[in-house]
C-alpha cells in the first residue's frame, strides 16, 4: 500500500485511481468525525464531501507538515464549525425525530447511540470537537491543538472543561431518574 | 466514597460514548464523492521523451511555414536583393549583422504575440505539454533564424572568391550574435508576457540603431570590435538560452519522473 506522500504526488498528476485509494483510507475517518460533530447522516455525507472537495482544490498548494490525515481533520473542523450553528436548529429536529424512532424500535444500543449523541450536544461546539477528536480519533493534545488552531493548554483545559461537564450532566440526570 | 463515585461516573461517561456507534455501510456516498471528485483531478499530463520533442519541433517547423512563408520568402528575396546590390564588404557585414533577428522577430511575432488567451488555453489543453511545446516552437525559430543568416555567408563564398576564412568566420560569428542576444531577450519577454508591443517596439528600436549605424562612423566601429568580444557574446546568451529553455522543460519533467519512478 502507498504511502500518502505517494497517493498525494501521484493526485496532483491527475492519478484518478490514487485519489480513490486516498478517499477509501480516510473517508471513514472524516465522516465519523463529521457526523459525531454535526449529528445528522446527510449533514454528514455533505460535509465530508466539501472536505474532500478542498483537500482536492488544495492539493496543488499543499506542503507536507506532519500527518496528511492531521491537515484533513483541519479542513473538517474549520467546515464543520462553520456548519455548526447553521446546522443547530436543524438538528435538534431531528435528534427529537431519532429519539422516536428509537422508542419505537426498542432498540437498546440505538438509545445509548442517541443519549450518547445527546451527552456531547450539552458541550460547547469547541469542547465536543476537542473530545471527540480525542475520545473518537485517538489523537494527541499536540495533534488536535495544531487541528483547532490553539495552544495545547487550551486543548487540555477544554478537555477537562469538556468531561467535568459531562460528568455533572450525567449525575444530575442519575438523581432525576432515581426522584422519578 | 468520593472517589468510588467519581470512578463509576467515570466508566458510565465511558460506556456511554463508547455505545456511540455510526452506520459503516458508507460505499455508495463514498463513490459518489468519488465521482464528483474526479472533476477536480488535474488533467493527466502524457509521458514525454526526446522521440516526442523531435516530433513537437517537426510540427513547430510545420507551424512557422505555414504561417510564416510569405513574410519569411518576401525577407528572403529582399535579403538576396540587398547582398547581390551592396558592393562594399563593410556594408554587406553591417547588412548582414542587422537583417539577422529579422527572421526572429516574424517568427516570435507570428507564433506567440498573434496569440491571445483563448489559443493559451486551448494549448493547456492539447495532448502535449504546454512546455514542451513553446520549447519546441523557441528551437525551431532559432534554427529558422540561423539558417537564414547562412544565406549571406554562402552568397559570400560564391561570389567572393578573395574571402578568407577569417573573414567568413567573422562574418558568421557577427551574424549569430544578434541571433543569440534577440533569441534570449524574446525568450523571456513571451515567457513573461506575450506582448506585440513590446515585440514590435523592440523591433523598431533595433532597425533604427541599425539605419544610424550604417549611416555613421558607429557600424565601422562595430565590425572593428574583436570577434573574441562576439563569441564571448554568443557564448554567454546559448548557455542562458540553453538554462532558460532546460528550465522551461523541466518545469512539468521534475514532477513526471518522481511519478514514473
Amino acid at each position: 500500500m502507498k504511502d500518502d506522500y505517494e497517493l498525494i504526488k501521484e493526485i496532483k498528476l491527475g492519478s484518478k485511481v490514487a485519489m480513490e485509494e486516498l478517499v477509501d483510507k480516510y473517508y471513514k475517518q472524516i465522516f465519523h468525525y463529521t457526523y459525531r460533530i454535526l449529528g445528522s447522516y446527510e449533514d454528514a455525507y455533505d460535509a465530508t464531501q466539501e472536505v474532500f472537495i478542498a483537500m482536492m482544490k488544495a492539493l496543488p498548494t499543499y506542503q507536507e507538515h506532519g500527518k496528511f490525515i492531521s491537515w484533513l481533520y483541519t479542513i473538517a473542523h474549520n467546515r464543520c464549525m462553520n456548519n455548526y450553528n447553521k446546522l443547530k436548529k436543524h438538528k435538534s429536529e431531528l435528534i427529537e425525530e431519532q429519539e422516536m424512532s428509537a422508542t419505537e424500535d426498542h432498540s437498546n444500543q440505538y438509545a445509548n447511540s442517541v443519549f450518547a449523541k445527546e451527552l456531547l450536544d450539552t458541550l460547547p461546539k469547541i469542547q465536543k470537537s476537542t473530545l471527540i477528536l480525542k475520545y473518537y480519533h485517538d489523537l494527541t493534545s499536540k495533534e488536535i491543538a495544531k487541528i483547532t488552531g490553539v495552544t495545547i493548554f487550551t486543548v487540555k483545559s477544554r478537555l477537562y472543561q469538556g468531561l467535568q461537564k459531562l460528568r455533572k450532566t450525567i449525575k444530575e440526570r442519575e438523581k432525576n431518574e432515581r426522584k422519578g | 466514597m468520593k472517589g468510588k463515585d467519581e470512578l463509576r461516573v467515570e466508566e458510565k461517561i465511558s460506556a456511554i460514548l463508547d455505545s456511540y456507534k455510526i452506520d459503516d455501510s458508507l460505499d455508495t456516498k463514498k463513490q459518489k464523492t468519488k465521482s464528483v471528485l474526479e472533476a477536480y483531478l488535474p488533467v493527466r499530463q502524457p509521458q514525454h521523451s526526446i522521440v516526442s520533442v523531435k516530433v513537437l519541433i517537426k510540427m513547430a517547423l510545420q507551424e512557422l511555414f505555414l504561417r510564416c512563408k510569405i513574410q519569411l520568402s518576401i525577407f528572403l528575396l529582399v535579403l538576396v536583393a540587398l547582398m547581390v546590390v551592396i558592393d562594399s564588404p563593410l556594408e554587406k557585414y553591417l547588412m548582414m549583422i542587422f537583417t539577422a533577428p529579422i527572421p526572429l522577430f516574424i517568427c516570435f511575432w507570428q507564433l506567440f504575440g498573434k496569440y491571445d488567451q483563448a489559443m493559451e488555453e486551448l494549448e493547456h489543453t492539447f495532448k502535449c505539454s504546454f512546455n514542451q511545446m513553446f520549447f519546441s516552437k523557441v528551437v525551431a525559430i532559432i534554427g529558422i533564424a540561423i539558417l537564414f543568416i547562412t544565406i549571406p555567408a554562402i552568397q559570400f563564398l560564391l561570389t567572393g572568391s578573395q574571402v578568407r576564412t577569417v573573414e567568413l568566420f567573422q562574418l558568421i560569428i557577427l551574424g549569430l550574435t544578434p541571433i543569440c542576444l534577440f533569441s534570449l531577450m524574446l525568450l523571456v519577454l513571451v515567457t513573461v508576457s506575450r506582448n506585440v508591443n513590446i515585440m514590435l517596439t523592440t523591433f523598431l528600436i533595433w532597425m533604427l540603431f541599425g539605419f544610424s549605424a550604417l549611416s555613421t562612423q558607429v557600424g565601422e566601429l562595430l565590425v572593428n570590435v574583436n570577434v573574441i568580444f562576439y563569441a564571448v557574446v554568443i557564448v554567454v546568451s546559448t548557455v542562458s538560452i540553453i538554462l532558460k529553455l532546460k528550465q522551461l522543460l523541466q518545469l512539468d519533467r521534475k514532477d513526471l519522473m518522481k511519478y514514473e519512478s
